[in-house]
């Protein structure tokens, strides 16, 4: 077995707590992955992934950093990888998704904060995920309250990048986040000691592009009854996709994706055709966030979309790569990362615009909106959402959570009721 | 596994001889130094064939664990 207790001690990792959270990861990814019949054989790279989550991708990043490279650690889908990618540094997403993490974080915000907020101050400040301490700058955004506050809290003990984001989207807006990017490159510059050319940054939205078209194929599988992958597995790509090597994730991406064109053609699926199909909408999922996606898929269901960051935000458009200036470049970034439609703007109808869309073309019987608690933003959204999708004949059912398992039962009558009503419907 | 290239190496040799085999975390009780590890999570009745298959492979293996009915996938127990 491979120890890795060298490399984060090196790492200055709290050895002792770390090795309480490396306790519960078996038995919950037993339970939630590998409880599953007929996976596709290529979820075994995500599986691997996993297993070794805390020794493999750190150990490549520390020894890139023995190459003079450096590691960005980033919490939002509108911090452009292209950038850091075109400077020879490597970026990985740093969003707390477990509930461990929680009771670390809360000794530095106030409880009624967003578990995943508490989640990623915890990790960092109790010393236990090695993707915060191989860091060597965070990049942090202007967005939800809580986040830009909880960058100050960040920004205190290790260095912290903001990028400060636009609230509306008007043609101003998109040239202010040009700036914010053409800024952004400056501070890599400087981090890395990499020029940033033309030829590299046209490289590096290459890569990014590739990965994204790799992971909208996995996508597209989806659409097809019966779905030829879970949810959860889909998930799972995803939230690995943050951390890992922009080149391999699509390598991995496309592979299983030629499986699920397969299987869609041999009109093989995971779940029994006519399973009802879930659009899951709101907040991201973190890894290991797992916990609706297993409710939904363990009550009757298949999640066969999710519209949010860790989803259809994360691969959707491609930026235009036909630029030759870095200007031209950073306004084509700008554009493609504006299309985001995060709760974070006003008025935001392109996340409801979105939603619909996503609906249709996943065919889906329901959907499922649901937030973290205190997320203010995607809260107070719901009630559009719900409307929007009531005057297309779309069900919705709004739902609240968090990291912790004790409402697990709750969410299981209520998911489960939610299914069984689509089937009268 | 020894390490995470040999697992890989015996989850394809398992493949390719049409044993089904799933890459998985090392379960605690296998692993009480908590490293993070790699394992493979094999049917018992496939456990002599496949050892055999692992030493023809040349993949070191630190044992192989009996794991009871461990999966329980209404357990919501989450990390
Ligand atoms: S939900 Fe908003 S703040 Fe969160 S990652 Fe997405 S764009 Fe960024
Ligand atoms: S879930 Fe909501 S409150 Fe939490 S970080 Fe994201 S946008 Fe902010």
């Amino acid at each position: 077995m491979t120890d890795y207790h060298p490399m984060w001690k090196e790492l200055g990792m709290d050895l002792e707590t770390h090795d309480l959270l490396c306790d519960a990861l078996p038995a919950a990814f037993g339970d939630t992955y590998l409880s599953q019949e007929n996976r596709p054989e290529n979820m075994a790279f995500y599986d691997y992934v996993v297993s070794g989550i805390h020794g493999i991708r750190p150990a490549e990043l520390i020894e890139m950093q023995k190459e003079g490279r450096k590691v960005f650690g980033t919490f939002c889908v509108y911090v452009p990888d292209e950038i850091v990618v075109a400077c020879d540094g490597a970026v990985t997403g740093l969003c707390g998704g477990s509930q461990f993490w929680v009771p670390d974080g809360e000794k530095y915000v106030p409880a009624d904060t967003c578990p995943l907020i508490k989640a990623s101050l915890g990790a960092h400040f109790g010393k236990t995920c090695p993707y915060f301490m191989v860091s060597d700058l965070y990049v942090g955004e202007t967005t939800c309250d809580g986040k830009k506050k909880a960058y100050e809290i960040l920004g205190a003990d290790k260095e912290t990048y903001i990028m400060d984001m636009p609230q509306m989207k008007r043609e101003q807006d998109v040239v202010k986040w040009k700036d914010e990017i053409a800024a952004f490159a400056q501070k890599v510059e400087e981090t890395t000691g990499v020029a940033l050319t033309v030829e590299r940054l046209a490289n590096a939205i290459d890569v990014i592009n590739a990965k994204r078209a790799a992971i909208a194929r996995v996508y597209d599988a989806r659409k097809a009854d019966p779905v030829p992958i879970s949810g959860k597995d889909t998930l799972l790509m995803t939230q690995i996709s943050f951390f890992d090597d922009p080149v391999r994730c699509a390598e991995m991406a496309n592979k299983l994706a030629d499986e699920l064109e397969q299987r869609i053609a041999d009109g093989v699926g995971v779940f029994p055709k006519g399973t009802k199909r879930i659009m899951i909408t709101g907040t991201p999922m973190a890894i290991p966030n797992w916990k609706l996606h297993h409710i939904v898929e363990t009550s009757g269901g298949a999640v066969v979309c999710e519209d949010m960051c860790t989803g259809t935000r994360y691969f959707e458009n491609q930026v235009d790569n036909s630029g030759t200036t870095l200007e031209d470049q950073f306004m084509a970034l700008s554009k493609r990362y504006m299309m985001n439609n995060c709760a974070c703007f006003t008025p935001n109808p392109g996340r409801i615009e979105d939603i619909i869309r996503h609906a249709k073309e996943y065919n889906v019987d329901g959907v499922i909106d649901c937030n973290l608690k205190f997320c203010t933003i995607y809260n107070i959204e719901k009630p559009s959402v719900a409307k929007a999708l009531a005057d297309e004949g779309i069900p919705c059912l709004s739902l609240e959570t968090d990291y912790a398992d004790n409402d697990a039962q709750q969410l299981r009558t209520r998911v489960g009721a939610f299914i069984e009503m689509l089937g009268l419907k | 596994m020894s390490t995470h290239t040999d697992v890989w190496v015996l989850y394809d040799t398992c493949k390719a001889a049409g044993i089904s085999a799933r890459i998985a975390p090392t379960p605690r009780i296998a692993d009480a130094h908590a490293s993070c590890g790699t394992s493979l999570l094999i049917d018992c009745t496939h456990r002599d064939e496949i050892l055999s298959l692992a030493n023809a492979a040349g993949v070191a293996t630190n044992g192989v664990i009996e794991v009871e009915n461990s999966i329980d996938p209404k357990r919501d127990r989450y990390c």
